[in-house]
């Protein structure tokens, strides 16, 4: 948070120059309407068009209140996408709005369909979801013993053979199995879980598994992910890491206190303690704290594969929480060095073309763009990333 | 073909040619202008809008977060007021009836884009930030003070919004939004007070000189 203040009126730090080349549209268009005469046969098409409108909307609207009931997908169809490697391209729609990709060598049968649910079973690959809120039908996805819950959100479900990721792009899902840390767990926007799967998994990587946890939750590949496990592992531990295992994290930082973040940071080294204190200070509202626990996660555990998520997180604090675009920059460029997971990765590389633009870098972010646009031509970020920097 | 042919034809053959400097637009006033666009001088009228456009694009955009819709507006609004100069009755207040005209139109549109959403027909995607319509050369802390005050504005409710940003961000006077939000005074300064009691909270604004 900065102390600047703004002058009044605002006027002042706004572009006072509009280009000619806009005023002299602008100008071409009023000309031609002046000259233009308003004939009454013109005004009597205008209702007619605008009758039909109405009438085409009324009927729009009419449809879309009963697609709900309606069923585009036939029930226990099993749907298998044969695409290009890395491009989701086989989608469904769903009579309510519902929209489902399916990736490559993806499998996902329709299990049950009915007014108020529906039922999926991810067999194998990804599937990306979009659930329109406010929906009249309860979504359920099922994976290797894992379920996804959902009324209505935006999310994707990976299963590979020794795991089943869930990533949550908006709203909110609850993943429920055997596997997931206290049966349940709530996920939000921008999180990620992944559950190793306990019939495929290794001994050996069962063994690996952290003590404090006595599920196969491999890793949270998103700070923000809540970790009962490491709450449950400090019975003694101080009041802080109860409170964020209770996710009350207003109390957890009253109970570290204004500078308790950044000490922390320095004493603790687990990177999951490090993960909870940034939790912390994000989620109680004082995002600029959780740039101590984040620098430390990138610079004490690099060889981490969560340290790629630290430093995308690491980068976002900076752009959109603290506004300051040149700091931004180097994190989001040592996400991308650091093998950020591919679902993450075209993000990161939008955020650092917008990052080196606001920061006054247009050579750089040009550059940066053009990496955007040859590695997902068709990115669902093209829009902003053209936007600060357009195509040459 | 003789050079005699080539002469325009009368007196001005034999009178040596002078010279008369004509006054540019910008040495007349708008009320000047006005009278001539009344008269079917299409000159005075390409002067107004060259003498206003600017400003109502620029503030257009930032009431609408469109830059499309706002070059729509500002040719409605432009179209709309030379169609209707003679109802002007103080062409001196050219500049605030055109803005008038624009603000309406902009409740206008921002009330088709209501309904355009809750038809599902509009995504919020689509709208530009406060942040797009900087100058170059503000401090970087500036910069994040508007991107804050962009996330508030966005909260608040359209009325609201239009009239705390033409009183706070285009710098016209209670009395001026009253007139271009067409509603009373009292009403003008309730919203303001709604909205700028939320924007206060976040955004540090120097306080409005005495009116």
């Amino acid at each position: 948070m900065n102390n600047s203040t703004l002058p009044n009126p605002l006027l002042e730090l706004f572009e006072k120059c509009e280009p000619e080349t806009r005023l002299r549209r602008v100008w071409g268009k009023i000309e031609s309407r002046r000259r233009r005469p308003v004939r009454v046969g013109s005004v009597r098409l205008g209702l007619v068009a605008a009758l039909a409108c109405c009438l085409v909307s009324i009927g729009v609207w009419w449809l879309r209140g009963h697609e709900a009931s309606r069923s585009r997908v036939p029930e226990t169809t099993a749907i298998e996408g044969v695409i290009e490697p890395g491009k989701l391209a086989r989608a469904l729609d769903f009579g309510d709005g519902a929209h489902i990709t399916v990736g490559p060598d993806a499998r996902l049968d329709v299990l049950e369909q009915a007014a108020h649910n529906v039922n999926l079973a991810l067999r194998r690959g990804l599937a990306q979801f979009d659930i329109r809120p406010g929906g009249a039908r309860r979504w359920q996805i099922e994976s290797s013993g894992v379920t996804v819950e959902v009324v209505g959100t935006q999310f994707s479900v990976e299963r590979s053979t020794t795991s089943v990721r869930v990533e949550v792009q908006r709203g909110r899902v609850l993943v429920r199995g055997a596997q997931v840390p206290d049966g349940v767990q709530a996920l939000d926007a921008g999180r990620v879980l992944i559950v190793e799967t306990a019939r495929e998994l290794p001994a050996s990587s069962q063994e690996r598994a952290e003590p404090a946890t006595s599920a196969p939750v491999r890793a949270t590949a998103d700070p923000v992910l809540p970790s009962p496990r490491v709450a449950s592992a400090h019975e003694n531990a101080p009041s802080w890491r109860q409170a964020a295992a209770a996710e009350d994290w207003q109390r957890a930082w009253e109970s570290l206190g204004p500078e308790g973040v950044k000490q922390q940071s320095q004493e603790v080294d687990s990177i999951a303690d490090l993960f909870t204190l940034a939790d912390v200070a994000r989620r109680s509202g004082h995002a600029a704290a959780a740039v101590s626990p984040l620098t430390q996660i990138v610079a004490r555990h690099a060889s981490d594969p969560r340290a790629a998520v630290a430093a995308f997180t690491l980068g976002r604090v900076w752009l959109d929480a603290i506004g300051k675009p040149a700091e931004a920059v180097p994190a989001f460029e040592q996400a991308l060095a650091m093998k950020l997971p591919a679902t993450l990765a075209e993000d990161a590389q939008a955020r650092l073309v917008e990052a080196l633009a606001k920061s006054g870098d247009a050579a750089r972010a040009r550059g940066a763009a053009d990496a955007y646009r040859s590695r997902y031509p068709n990115g669902t970020r093209r829009a902003a990333v053209d936007r600060w920097s357009p195509p040459r | 073909m003789s050079n005699r042919a080539l002469r325009p034809q009368g007196r001005a053959s034999s009178v040596p040619a002078r010279v008369r400097s004509v006054r540019g637009a910008e040495q007349l006033e708008d009320t000047t202008l006005v009278s001539r666009a009344l008269d079917g001088d299409h000159w005075a009228e390409e002067a107004l809008y060259r003498r206003h456009a600017v400003a109502l694009l620029g503030a257009c955009t930032r009431l609408l977060r469109d830059s499309t819709d706002a070059e729509d507006v500002v040719q409605d609004a432009f179209v709309d007021a030379f169609e209707q100069l003679r109802s002007l009755r103080d062409p001196a207040q050219f500049r605030s009836w055109l803005t008038g005209i624009a603000v309406h139109k902009v409740h206008r549109r921002l009330r088709r884009r209501k309904l355009l959403r809750a038809l599902g027909l509009w995504n919020d995607r689509r709208e530009d930030s406060l942040d797009n319509c900087l100058a170059t050369g503000i401090s970087a802390e500036q910069f994040a003070e508007i991107v804050c005050l962009d996330h508030v504005l966005r909260q608040l409710p359209d009325t609201e919004r239009i009239a705390w940003q033409l009183r706070y961000a285009e710098g016209f006077r209670l009395e001026e939004v009253a007139q271009l939000c067409s509603c009373s005074l009292a009403t003008v300064k309730r919203r303001i007070a709604q909205a700028d009691a939320l924007v206060r909270r976040s955004v540090a604004i120097e306080e409005a000189s005495r009116e």
